[in-house]
């Protein structure tokens, strides 16, 4: 019962707070819905961004591989992820300073000046069915948490209804401000909450250092690299999940949207910065939990290991407090969902209808990114209905395919040779090639390293082989008229002095 | 002309530095190794050099964005973006 107030109460606040931004006229445009005005401050566009990524895979998924692999999972989502100051800040400083000048408001935006509409057609494409994997793993997870706080009084299949249906109501009415409260206010309840976590776990067995050396006398494996024959955490494995989930960052819709907002450029290199930072505290804190967890809840596996976070806050927390962490853990899941199923309906809005429907009225426009919000939601929970497959390993799924959006992103802003042709068939060649390995290896080939691959995972070669076609591409084709003319935009002297 | 000359050399040194240290938090290259480890503060050996190296990592990079000079700040914002406009705002008005 405490646990069910809780989330309700969750629930009913990010609700009020959509209300608010709705209210006070965010969504009366579609600048205020989409990109809030450019008008997000520092601390507002840090716990937004690192809420929208953060997740049930950085919180039940992280504790999940930790309690599983071990050690290894630090690269998968903390140490791994704080280059993204510098790499976010170098991909994105033309998308602020570009997408103020000319009002960007979407993702397909900077594609669709650079190479032309279908590239910009493409981009919602190929980032919502990579999305969706990350999607049905965050409202799978918010399922099964839910399950695990009441103790099965909701079970996992009322949940995957209970909640989605919530953040469709507040991302519908809120817009991208009221979004952004939310996430702030679900940002830091989640980050306070995995410290009292942390501290309640470890003090069980006397503490860190204690309980790390019981959790070694039982399965030294997981302090191990290349342990079960060189299988787990090699490291081709480990440099395929860290850049995966690196460079996939750089590529989602959220970077993109939060650069747009941005008040300040000491705010748009602020947020950046934190992420990394907080990451390597935040979720290094999970992963640690999921393996102190060996020593208090053992025998763990699969789908059933994503439960380990619920299942050891029970047993080392006063309940109301353990509904509290799990509670964090679950308006992580909900962040990100808000951010990314914002980011994905601007996209098919703004960059796939506005292409097809130049003539559209911002009214209109705003009402197409509210239906598609509902629409998305109600896909992934259909998708989500039987899970098959853990939480941390449909994420990585998600970024690897989207990292592959990476080259064209940096051929318009760095290379001037490259052609619409060649972002195009890049993408269509990293993303087919994912979805080839998926269907043909299962999760395995995706993430694991293949003897037929010269122990790479696919994603590294579907990663490459989408790099070999840009960049061979581009020398083969001559760059159209949309590419040559972009030229003196995103080539402008005012860009390069800086 | 130096001057720019020395500043675009600092600024490769800064890429080549983050980068390096990038590609360590990405992979336990040359401070990790396969089978039985030695531990400190309780974790392997090689997980506390990797998050060492991620803190190290985040201090440049803050060096870099906000002390260094080299980085975008409002001003250069506001510089670059009046430029742009005037030359957009050409290319509209005939």
């Amino acid at each position: 019962m405490t646990a069910m107030i809780i989330i309700t109460g969750i629930c009913l606040v990010s609700v009020v707070l959509s209300y608010i931004a709705f209210k006070q006229g965010f969504t009366r445009n579609a600048d205020d819905y989409f990109v809030a005005g450019s008008s997000l401050g520092y601390f507002v566009l840090i716990f937004s961004l690192l809420a929208s990524f953060l997740s049930a895979f950085s919180m039940f998924g992280m504790a999940s591989l930790g309690y599983r692999t071990g050690f290894g999972s630090l690269f998968v989502l903390t140490v791994n992820l704080v280059p993204l100051g510098f790499l976010w800040y170098f991909m994105h400083k033309k998308t602020l300073v570009l997408g103020r000048a000319r009002k960007w408001m979407s993702m397909g935006a900077p594609f669709g000046e650079r190479y032309g509409k279908a590239m910009r057609a493409i981009i919602p494409i190929v980032v919502l069915i990579a999305s969706i994997p990350y999607l049905v793993a965050q409202i799978q997870g918010i399922g099964l948490m839910v399950e695990t706080m009441t103790e099965g009084l909701i079970p996992y299949k009322v949940g995957l209804f209970f909640i989605p249906t919530f953040i469709a109501v507040y991302l519908m009415m809120g817009g991208m401000k009221g979004s952004a409260w939310v996430n702030t206010v679900q940002g830091i309840f989640f980050t306070v909450m995995v410290f009292f976590l942390f501290g309640a776990v470890m003090s069980k067995n006397g503490g860190f250092g204690p309980t790390m050396d019981l959790v070694y006398q039982k399965h030294p494996e997981l302090f191990q690299l290349g342990w079960n024959n060189g299988k787990v955490w090699s490291y081709p494995m480990i440099f395929g999940f860290a850049t995966a989930m690196c460079l996939g960052c750089i590529c989602f819709p959220q970077p993109y949207m939060h650069s747009y907002s941005s008040k300040s450029v000491n705010g748009f290199k602020a947020m950046f910065l934190a992420f990394g930072g907080i990451c390597i505290v935040v979720i290094t804190i999970p992963t640690l939990v999921g393996i102190a967890s060996r020593a208090i809840v053992p025998g763990l596996s699969g789908v059933q290991a994503d439960k380990v976070f619920g299942m050891v806050a029970s047993a080392t927390m006063p309940n109301w407090l353990a509904a509290m962490a799990v509670a964090g853990g679950f308006t992580a899941a909900m962040s990100t969902v808000n951010g990314l199923v914002f980011g994905n309906a601007t996209n098919i809005a703004v960059d796939l209808y506005k292409t097809l429907n130049p003539n559209v009225d911002s009214q209109r426009l705003v009402r197409i990114a509210m239906g598609c919000v509902a629409l998305i939601m109600a896909v992934c929970t259909w998708i989500a209905w039987n899970p098959n497959t853990p939480v941390a390993e449909l994420s990585v799924i998600a970024f690897g395919m989207v990292a592959v959006t990476i080259f064209p992103l940096w051929g318009a802003y760095f290379w001037k040779r490259s052609t619409a042709a060649a972002a195009i068939l890049s993408v269509v060649v990293g993303a087919g090639l994912n979805v080839v390995f998926f269907f043909m290896g299962g999760k395995g080939m995706i993430l694991n390293p293949q003897p037929q691959f010269f122990q790479l995972n696919g994603f590294l070669v579907a990663f490459i082989a989408s790099g070999i076609a840009f960049v061979g591409i581009s020398w083969m084709t001559k760059p159209g008229a949309v590419e040559s003319d972009s030229l003196s935009l995103f080539f402008h002297p005012a860009l390069e002095r800086n | 002309m130096k001057d720019s000359e020395n500043d675009d050399v600092r600024k490769r040194i800064w890429v080549v530095v983050l980068w390096i240290l990038a590609v360590l938090t990405w992979c336990p290259l040359g401070y990790g190794s396969y089978g039985a480890v030695d531990r400190l503060f309780g974790m392997p050996v090689w997980a506390a050099v990797a998050l060492i190296i991620g803190a190290v990592l985040f201090l440049v990079e803050w060096y870099f964005l906000f002390r260094s000079g080299y980085a975008l700040d409002d001003d250069k914002l506001f510089a670059a973006l009046k430029d742009l406009q005037q030359d957009l705002s050409r290319e509209v008005t005939p």
